[in-house]
């Protein structure tokens, strides 16, 4: 199983304290210096005794390790505690946007003229996100009444959302959201271009524009940085909306264009660009994977609430 | 191939040789069900 370790190192409920429980036994237990992270890959039990523990990008240590963690688990007199964990008191709530729209967002670099970028990893990198919507955002997208040329305005709030916590710059690494000055030139409109029965054919157009200065104080020597950033974004796609059951069936979204800057978790102090790029969004399934919360779910305006 | 969303959409995806329960606590009750140990990838960010 896999889940964001950035909650579960604090929260105040049983499965924070499940997860520190089996964290505290690992290859980070009692760390605090240079940071207090607890990521890794662990085997515990479901009693919470760990069995093995490191954090590693290699097959062949993490191969080693769960060997070791087998054989320790064969060797256990007593495999299960006596009962099944049951319902607790959640600290934060489940957010996500039953019957509203869930998006898997893929980000990567477009090619470019001249290419200066180091011929490893960084030139291929892609990287992966959620975005939720509720059901009334993403009904501003469908124009009422649904006519042949009929067009709509996407809702302010999901205009927001789509800018400042999904259209970063995460191809290489974690971005941190803009902050709620830098969004400009911000509009996404529909135009209804077929109706069938039931299902009506929208396409997508607008444009969002980014612009912020990030700053940070890197940890460990204490260094200040500071990078100017930016994504001009030209947004385009196509959605396809069931009036039965009020959902889009398909969304194909695409924001292309320059990006500039770097910040302290996103891996492009060698890239400054400008240089383009593209995040694009189609439709989530319904499987535990695709209910991954988007990165930045946790942050106050997420949705909408001041900070 | 101003390249179309298609084009774009398809220029983003991942090949296929680059491509779960994410619930600790329900992992921890379906693995008192089947009676094996958990395997837990935990990252500051999302691990998928």
């Amino acid at each position: 199983m896999a889940e964001n370790s950035s909650p579960l190192q604090s929260q105040p409920d049983a499965k924070g304290e499940f997860f520190r429980l089996v964290a505290e036994q690992g290859h980070y237990g009692g760390r605090t210096f240079p940071t207090s992270t607890r990521q890794g890959l662990y085997v515990c039990t479901p009693g919470g005794t760990t069995l093995g523990a490191l954090n590693t990008r290699d097959a062949g240590p993490l191969l080693e390790m769960l060997q070791t963690a087998l054989e320790r688990w064969d060797h256990l007199a007593v495999h299960a505690t006596s009962k099944a964990p049951g319902e607790y008191d959640r600290f934060r709530p489940d957010r996500y946007p039953h019957g509203g729209l869930v998006l898997r967002a893929i980000a990567r670099d477009l090619p470019r003229k001249m290419d200066t970028r180091i011929d490893d990893w960084r030139k291929i990198a892609w990287n992966l996100d959620y975005a939720w919507f509720t059901r009334e955002e993403v009904a501003s997208l469908v124009p009422d009444p649904a006519l042949l040329g009929a067009t709509a305005e996407a809702s302010p709030e999901l205009v927001r959302r789509l800018g400042r916590f999904h259209l970063r710059d995460f191809v290489r690494g974690e971005p941190a959201p803009w902050p709620a000055d830098a969004l400009h030139d911000a509009a996404l409109s529909s135009v209804v271009t077929g109706v069938s029965g039931d299902t009506i054919t929208v396409s997508l157009h607008g444009r969002i524009r980014l612009e912020a200065e990030f700053r940070w104080v890197r940890q460990g020597d204490g260094e200040s940085h500071e990078s100017p950033c930016s994504f001009d974004a030209t947004l385009s796609g196509e959605a396809e909306w069931d009036r039965v059951t009020g959902r889009f069936v398909r969304f194909d979204l695409a924001a292309s264009g320059p990006r500039a800057g770097t910040q302290q978790y996103n891996n492009r102090p060698d890239d400054l660009g400008p240089a383009p790029m593209a995040v694009v969004f189609e439709l989530a399934g319904d499987t535990p994977r695709d209910r991954t919360p988007p990165h930045t779910v946790l942050h106050a305006q997420y949705f909408g609430e001041p900070a | 191939m101003a390249p179309s969303f298609r084009d774009i959409i398809a220029a983003v995806q991942p090949h296929p040789d680059e491509l779960w329960q994410t619930d600790l606590w329900e992992a921890r009750r379906l693995a008192l069900e089947v009676g094996r140990p958990i395997f837990l990838w935990a990252m500051n960010g999302n691990p998928l």
